[in-house]
């Protein structure tokens, strides 16, 4: 019956007409929906037993262009990544303040210079003295402040991870869901697309959170890995761990080592356990990649930098310039048990020995030890320890004892387990006199000792040698003064050189000579020179009638004005910044920014800013008129070139402490346009991925309206078949009637 | 292209954002007059921007420091000119009061006092509240006031200039009745008589000292001794008139004196230098002995006290620690006076260190340093203060005996230190100049340095207006034609035709 098929034809043309309004009035009403894409369901002609039977729409569609997504989220997670170190950098940017308005660390050294500058032009002043105090004070405050805030960006990166592992497991449990569901709807061939467009979304969020790479199985389910290649999602979810921190220092470091790790770390769990993802570097897209980078490069390379300033800044004001610290030894080639080694040297608190110990003509040396100690057992088990602690020996297999109840006349005995001979046992003392204090006299049996004389350059300079006579407390001093030339070789001077080289011989035999005059034996005390160093050397060291004790060179001007301006805040109470933890092997100089604070001394009592030791003998201080002090502290500020530290990220640098700090914001400054430059680029191609997407999976209105009327002319022609269809049959039956 | 309605809508919207940011970022160029909001604005400049800023700060302290520096500077020409000016008065005064009658000479030691008194005030000169004569010690006045320095502190035991001086006067022998100046006189028998003049304390610091002996004609002078402490003079026998013996004599403040003693044989013309040949050698030596005494004695109350009170002057202002005589009327010694137990005055309580004129120093520039540090001990200063002082201690007594030959020889001594003292007053104020030159050449300069950096600064730091503000118009239209744009895109809607 044709008239039935034209009936059924019109119907089905109908009913694909309401299938078709479904899907536009979807698409219209998505058209504002971000992640929606535009759904089609296309039409055939039915042919039933090689006869057309009207008209059928086929399962609703997506409208996708699978390339450009997958580029899109690549470019995505570039931007992501871009942009997360672009708005930490901004705001590290903004610590350091409005160009114009000088708030930026960098003026507050240029403060500092300038308040000992006005100092200088009246050092009697209290309230300039104060004021000077007051201006570090700032100073210190800025670096701290600074370095609090770096290390609280850092835990709030540490949490932007947490967070971003919680939504990629979240996305992943979700993905696994939707798979199973569109597994289903795939195998029975229905559409599937509104479960893709929800799956594409959470794929999204993972993708804007960190590199990966999918693909979709003939099933429809989609396979998720990490951009390294291991698996997320398969049939199971492999979460993300991350052991979140509360607290963030700047000693806090990332380390693939889990025991040294200060920072949280991203793992996957695997059957084979859980897989670090930053120990290789195997996250290197999406906003975790930039989080990982602000915190474990970018901000620890600002507070590296401050903290080498912090440093610089603390040394350089409080180091003797030009007072040559002794090189103290003590040594003894003593066979067998080597006993009786006197103790004074390590009566003054190294925190810095070395040892060396020669067993059948090896010698082992242990660096870097704490002897801080004062009674001989202490010292002695602070050795043993040093020697435990050694790779050279086994525990135990050389042991330490002391006898003798106080330093100054304990004596050690080594012992070798394994009965070798023990040839000799050199100690060092490696560690800096502390600053503004004398050098430290050196220990009654000190075989040699050694100056670097090559400050000594102006007229009125001195060397002196301090030694002893034996068994009385009895000191004595040959002082040489250098005097312009010609000079008559007047005895206690040496004359001036024309170059160096040749004061240094000068004051080598004038040394000699003075010596010879006094200590009898003539020779005993020995003088020699290699370059600017002059060693003397007690040739005679047992049976002499007199000791050593001690070496220094005293040159005006800048000798004595070094000033211990800052301290370490680190523990309870402030202690000395000297570059090392005392007792730790831990450099000191890391996190020192946040740490740094005026010297307590110096708050209580700021006349030490002027007054300076003139004489250490007598311990006459400058008066309080003399502008010395300051004016060096001005120098040592403003005018003292310093090598930084290269490794703080900005290569090698040569500058002031001023032109440091400015090195420092200016690097920062560079680096933050750099990224945000970058940015705006990858802003650029992302933007234009994302059109090239949305062009083909975005819904145009007018589209959809034009489509609404093609089916609208469609429903009613329909229909008006269906109403002919209808007409004839009734006058069909009406002519039967 | 398809273009897909959201992303045109959200693409008109992120235009529309990023025309309202530049917008914005404009607004506020405008209205702070600057590029940047940041130093990531600036970028590389930022390093020369805040070096700039730097330098520019820096000057600012330099020209405050040259500010004080000059101050001081000022005050310090003032003294000099005025404590010349004292000297030279007092020279004047003295040097005039000695050509003139009496009366002058008595207003010596009142004027001396009045302007020692203005010369301890100048150099104890402060400004600000810093002395500024005192080198980097600034705990007390440089130089003790004139009551300390003339009469001593007798509460605390310290000898002042005038118990300094009158134990040189004992010491050196002025007084000393028979033996003027710690010397001997005597003479021996003929044949062959002697007059000898020995100085018993020979190789002391006290009275006077054998230099040389000079005879003509038949006499003869020999001088004997290491140091001389023995002259002999012979040959009073074949002696004729007109012989002359001529001694030289040491004086305590490091001068010389003569003394020369003639023959004669008219009776009326001996004194003064000139003896009486007796009858017989013995005779005669007498004569010589008795009239060199007589000589002696004039020259020890006119030139040898003249010269005690100057060397006793420069005992204490000369040296330091200051030297005094121990037991004057005994056997005298000179001591160094001990710091820590003093027995004088510390005329001068400044910074003694070996700096020099870098006790006070001005920072003018980067690596510029000038010394600038002057101290009431210096030479001039000291010297002035010195012969003021000997003025306002030792009072002319009327025309007594020698006393006013005294005076006068004191009035020359005096004088002549105070010539080399005004030059090295004037010497002062040239070098002090050079300096004020020096520093007012460097803050010309940092002015012009500072309008440089101010100038390269703006460039760097500001915007410019006419720029900024075309910039925004020209924000402003393309905004305006976005608006108008997207306004009539949202109509062209084929919803609106159907």
């Amino acid at each position: 019956m044709t008239l039935t098929a034209a009936l059924m034809n019109s119907l089905s043309g109908l009913r694909s007409a309401q299938t078709g309004m479904d899907v536009i009035s979807r698409n219209v009403a998505n058209a504002g929906t971000e992640g929606y894409t535009r759904k089609t369901a296309a039409q055939e002609s039915v042919v039933l037993q090689g006869q057309g039977a009207g008209v059928r729409r086929l399962a609703i569609e997506r409208e996708i262009d699978l390339r450009v997504q997958r580029e899109l989220r690549v470019e995505s997670a570039a931007n992501e990544k871009l942009s997360v170190i672009d708005e930490f950098r901004q705001r590290v940017d903004a610590m350091f303040g409005r160009p114009e308005e000088e708030q930026s660390f960098a003026s507050a050294v240029n403060r500092l210079t300038r308040s000992f500058q006005t100092l200088a032009d009246k050092p009697e002043s209290a309230t300039l003295r104060r004021d000077v105090v007051d201006t570090a004070a700032a100073l210190a405050g800025d670096l701290n402040r600074l370095s609090d805030r770096i290390q609280d960006m850092r835990l709030e990166a540490d949490q932007g991870m947490v967070d971003g592992v919680r939504t990629i497991n979240d996305a992943l449990h979700n993905i696994k869901e939707l798979n199973q569901k569109i597994g289903v709807r795939a195998q029975s061939g229905r559409s599937y697309a509104d479960l893709a467009d929800q799956r594409d979304h959470y794929l999204d969020k993972i993708s804007s959170l960190m590199d990966v790479s999918y693909f979709e199985r003939g099933s429809g389910e989609v396979v998720i890995m990490t951009g390294s290649g291991r698996p997320m999602l398969d049939v199971n979810v492999r979460e993300l761990r991350i052991d979140g921190r509360s607290v963030i220092t700047p000693q806090s470091l990332y380390s693939d080592d889990p025991s040294a790790r200060g920072v949280s770390t991203i793992s996957l769990v695997t059957e084979g356990g859980e897989v670090d993802l930053l120990a290789n570097n195997e996250i290197r897209g999406g906003k975790l990649a930039g989080l990982i980078e602000i915190r474990d490069r970018a901000l620890p390379e600002l507070q590296s930098q401050l903290d080498e300033f912090a440093h610089q800044l603390a040394t350089t004001l409080s180091v003797g310039e030009v007072t040559a610290s002794p090189v103290t030894s003590v040594t003894s080639t003593q066979a067998g048990a080597f006993a009786g080694l006197d103790f004074d040297l390590f009566g003054s608190g190294s925190t810095d020995a070395t040892l060396d110990l020669t067993i059948d003509g090896t010698t082992v040396q242990i660096p870097n030890f704490a002897i801080d100690n004062t009674d001989a057992d202490s010292i002695a088990a602070s050795i043993q320890q040093a020697l435990d602690g050694s790779t050279a020996f086994a525990p135990g297999e050389i042991t330490v004892s002391a006898s003798g109840s106080d330093a100054l006349t304990g004596a050690l005995t080594f012992t070798d387990s394994q009965g070798r001979k023990i040839d000799g046992v050199t100690f060092t003392d490696n560690t800096a006199p502390p600053p503004n204090t004398a050098a430290p006299a050196l220990d009654p049996s000190t075989a040699s000792t050694t100056l670097d004389i090559s400050s000594v350059a102006t007229a009125g300079d001195t060397v002196s040698v301090n030694y002893a006579i034996t068994g009385s407390s009895e000191t004595r001093t040959v002082t040489l003064t250098a005097v312009d030339p010609p000079g008559n070789g007047e005895p206690g001077t040496f004359v001036l050189g024309q170059s160096q080289a040749t004061t240094y011989g000068n004051i080598e035999s004038a040394l000699q000579s003075a010596l010879d005059d006094v200590v009898l034996p003539a020779g005993t005390l020995t003088v020699s020179r290699t370059g600017s160093e002059i060693t003397i050397t007690d040739s005679d060291l047992s049976a002499s009638t007199q000791e050593l004790r001690g070496f220094s060179a005293a040159t005006r001007g800048a000798a004595d004005l070094q000033l211990t301006l800052f301290g370490d805040n680190g523990g309870d109470a402030q202690i000395a910044y000297t570059g090392r933890q005392p007792g730790e092997t831990t450099d000191q100089r890391v996190g020192f920014a946040q740490r740094i604070a005026v010297s307590e001394a110096l708050r209580d009592d700021p006349s030490a800013l002027v007054r300076y030791m003139l004489d250490p003998a007598t311990g006459e201080l400058a008066p309080g008129g003399d502008s010395a002090r300051p004016a060096e502290m001005v120098r040592r500020l403003s005018e003292m070139t310093l090598s930084f530290d290269s490794a703080v990220g900005m290569g090698p640098v040569e500058t002031t402490i001023e032109g440091f700090a400015i090195e420092i914001i200016s690097f920062q400054a560079t680096q933050t346009a750099q990224t945000s430059d970058r940015l705006a680029y990858q802003q650029e191609i992302t933007d234009n991925v994302a059109r090239r997407f949305d062009s083909v999976s975005g819904v145009n209105i007018d589209d959809e309206m034009t489509e609404l009327l093609l089916l609208e002319r469609t429903y009613a022609a329909s229909s008006q078949v269906l109403s002919a269809v209808q007409r004839m049959m009734d006058e069909l039956l009406d002519a039967v009637r | 292209m398809r273009v897909s309605t959201l992303a045109n809508n959200l693409h008109v919207r992120q235009q529309v954002t990023e025309l309202q940011a530049k917008l914005s970022k404009t607004q506020s160029q405008i209205a702070s007059g600057k590029k940047a909001e940041g130093f990531r604005d600036l970028r590389a400049d930022s390093l020369r921007v805040l070096t700039l800023r730097n330098e520019l700060q820096t000057m600012e302290t330099y020209k405050k420091s040259i500010a004080i520096a000059t101050t001081r500077l000022t005050v310090m020409q003032d003294s000099f000119s005025r404590i010349g000016e004292l000297g030279d008065k007092a020279k004047i005064n003295a040097v005039q009061a000695r050509y003139e009658n009496e009366p002058r000479l008595n207003t010596i030691k009142l004027t001396a006092e009045t302007q020692l008194a203005e010369l301890i005030n100048l150099a104890n000169s402060r400004v600000d509240g810093r002395p500024i004569f005192a080198g980097a010690n600034l705990d007390t006045n440089p130089v003790a006031d004139l009551d300390t320095l003339l009469n001593g502190d007798p509460l605390k035991g310290l000898k002042g200039l005038n118990e300094l001086i009158a134990d040189r006067r004992q010491a050196d022998g002025v007084d000393n009745v028979g033996q003027p100046g710690g010397l001997d006189i005597a003479t021996t028998a003929g044949p062959g008589a002697t007059a000898t003049l020995s100085d018993t304390s020979a190789g002391d610091d006290f009275g006077f000292t054998l230099e040389t002996a000079a005879a003509s004609g038949a006499l003869s002078a020999a001088a004997t001794g290491t140091p001389t402490d023995l002259f002999t003079v012979s040959g009073f026998d074949s002696i004729d008139e007109g012989d002359t013996v001529t001694f030289e004599l040491g004086l305590p403040d490091g001068t010389t004196a003569t003394l020369t003693l003639t023959a004669t044989r008219e009776a009326s013309e001996t004194g003064n230098g000139t003896f009486l040949i007796g009858p017989d050698e013995d005779a005669t030596a007498g004569n010589f002995a008795n009239e060199m005494r007589a000589e002696l004695e004039t020259l020890a109350a006119t030139a040898l006290r003249a010269a005690s009170a100057q060397a006793a002057a420069a005992m204490m202002f000369d040296n330091d620690p200051p030297l005094y005589v121990g037991d004057p009327g005994g056997t005298p010694t000179i001591e160094t006076d001990d710091p820590d137990s003093p027995t004088v005055v510390q005329w001068y309580r400044g910074d003694t260190s070996a700096t020099g004129r870098n006790a006070v120093q001005v920072k003018a520039d980067d690596g510029t340093y000038i010394g600038y540090g002057v101290r009431a001990n210096e030479a001039p200063i000291r010297d002035t203060i010195k012969s003021l002082a000997i003025f306002a201690s030792v009072e002319y007594q009327g025309d007594i005996g020698d006393e006013k030959q005294m005076y006068f020889s004191l009035i020359e001594r005096v004088s002549q230190t105070l010539s080399v003292a005004g030059s090295g007053i004037r010497d002062l104020q040239g070098e002090i100049g050079i300096k004020e030159e020096l520093i007012v050449s460097i803050e010309t300069r940092h002015e012009s340095v500072t309008a440089l950096t101010n100038n390269q600064l703006s460039d760097l730091e500001s915007v410019d207006m006419y720029e900024a503000a075309a910039r925004f118009s020209e924000y402003e239209t393309s905004l305006q034609a976005s608006y108008s744009i997207t306004a009539r895109v949202q109509n062209l809607s084929l919803v609106n035709f159907l």
